[in-house]
């Protein structure tokens, strides 16, 4: 079973305001770019006696009281997302098909959640410190991989530019193009791409 | 009586190595300014050669480098470049080159074709510094060519240093190229047999990349940091380190160039070089 754990600084988050500055005020993105949050994605992949997913969940609950690797409470939220919340997604290649920004931003609001990973997020070493303690209560923790999630507000006439702008502002192609991530060595994951009336209902229903 | 290359250390929020690298600059024969990124980029014209300094530019936030690459004073560093004036990025200068696509430029196009990853390294992770040894490769056009086969003894210190790229062959062809211009090494020039004398796990030991054009270098380790003989630890194997025992106590012998600056004062060389060549052209 899975579950992905989002944490979010709870004060202004410098990083977050300065990929917003370089995006809007210097590539372009101004308009076609209505909102920009970031997030640290855990993903943690396992098993629990008897199969009960709130079991595990509990059992991770308890490590992130135990290990500071995780997040802060002191400067921190944190939420685990349901299960089956978020998928694998669509990783983006190197060569994938990019939009540059649009000069129409009339089109539907969307919110896009990108993935970013290096070498795709695997933490071996965090998840054999973590693994020995949550034995103990009985969660075999098999794999665990974090990256950082940022979370796009954009203005697209459709999906398919929609996701093409998320490619465009992501992917680092030169000195005016793409920020998010260098496909070289990290990996972006479109893990949802919804419009903000979908997105709305879908944390109604329970993240 | 010809005049003193003019040099443009550009000073991006966050670096740290500035006035060492302009002193250094200075004494290879420059006359050094220190520039900061939001000059205009017209600026730039009135400089013959220009260096990007190490340290940590705008935090490393979203990832080293990589904003300020997207700096308008890149568009005025570019045109500079495309005139064949000489460009040094070192560490974080380095990952600006390649976050911004001035290297390896195939083709004479910047785009991002590689990345300075995390380092990878056995048993441990994140932020490494120590000494190495490099060797200068006889490479292309670069302006480091003069200098081929000498091994020098430089430090480092930085957790995103490993050459990478996810284009099939790219660093084979890098190298066929003549682009790889400093490769990790041994003391005696050996190859370096992997960590720690390659300290990142850079592909092909890869410690410096060049353009095509071979006038932009970017670099991972810290040549100001080891520009006068009294900058190196005594420990230090090889010549270099017996020069600097034998200059131990003596004040005057420390002040002497160390193995950093003939990396300075090829670059200087190769913009008066440059400076001549289009004085004569036009």
């Amino acid at each position: 079973m899975r579950r992905d754990l989002v944490v979010e600084l709870k004060t202004v988050d410098l990083v977050r305001e300065t990929a917003w500055i370089a995006l809007t005020e210097q590539m372009g993105w101004e308009g076609t770019l209505s909102g920009l949050r970031r997030y640290d994605l855990w993903r943690f992949e396992g098993e629990v006696a008897g199969g009960d997913a709130d079991a595990f969940e509990a059992g991770l609950a308890s490590e992130l009281e135990r290990s500071s690797a995780y997040y802060n409470p002191n400067k921190e939220n944190r939420r685990f997302l349901a299960e089956g919340r978020l998928d694998d997604g669509h990783v983006l290649v190197v060569n994938e098909a990019v939009d540059a920004p649009g000069e129409d931003v009339q089109g539907e609001a969307w919110r896009a959640l990108l993935w970013v990973t290096d070498e795709g997020g695997d933490r071996a070493a965090q998840r054999r410190r973590s693994a020995a303690r949550l034995a103990e209560g009985g969660v075999e923790l098999s794999d665990l991989r974090s990256g950082t999630l940022w979370e796009l507000m954009l203005r697209a006439p459709d999906i398919d530019t929609a996701r093409g702008y998320v490619a465009g502002l992501a992917l680092s192609r030169g000195r005016h193009e793409g920020l998010l991530l260098n496909p070289h060595y990290q990996e972006g994951r479109l893990l949802e791409i919804l419009t903000e009336t979908e997105a709305s209902s879908r944390e109604g229903g329970g993240q | 009586m010809s005049r003193k290359m003019r040099a443009a250390v550009l000073q991006f929020p966050g670096v740290n190595c500035e006035y060492e690298s302009a002193r250094a600059l200075e004494t290879a024969g420059a006359e050094a300014e220190i520039l900061r990124w939001n000059e205009a980029p017209e600026r730039l014209a009135g400089f013959d050669l220009f260096l990007l300094p190490g340290g940590f530019s705008y935090q490393d936030r979203i990832r080293a480098g990589a904003v300020a690459a997207k700096e308008m004073i890149l568009d005025g560093l570019h045109a500079e470049a495309s005139r064949g004036k000489p460009v040094l990025g070192i560490c974080n200068g380095a990952q600006v080159l390649v976050e911004a696509g001035f290297v390896p430029a195939r083709g004479g196009e910047a785009a991002v074709d590689l990345a300075l990853a995390p380092n990878r390294m056995p048993g441990r992770e994140g932020y490494f510094t120590d000494w190495c040894h490099l060797t200068i490769e006889k490479a292309g056009p670069c302006w480091l060519s003069d200098l081929a086969g000498q091994v020098l003894p430089v430090p480092f210190a930085h957790g995103e240093g490993r050459f990478t790229s996810r284009r099939e062959g790219l660093m084979d062809d890098l190298a066929a190229a003549g682009q790889i211009v400093l490769r990790y090494a041994g003391p005696g020039g050996e190859a370096p047999g992997g960590w720690p004398r390659n300290p990142n796990g850079s592909a092909l030991d890869a410690a410096a990349l060049c353009n095509e054009a071979g006038n932009v270098v970017a670099m991972m380790p810290h040549p100001e940091r080891c520009a006068w003989l009294g900058q190196v630890p005594e420990m230090i194997e090889g010549p270099w380190g017996e020069k600097r025992r034998e200059a131990a106590g003596n004040w005057e012998a420390l002040q002497a160039a160390g193995p950093g600056m003939a990396i300075f004062e090829a670059m200087v060389t190769a913009a008066s070089k440059r400076a001549e060549e289009a004085n004569h052209a036009s």
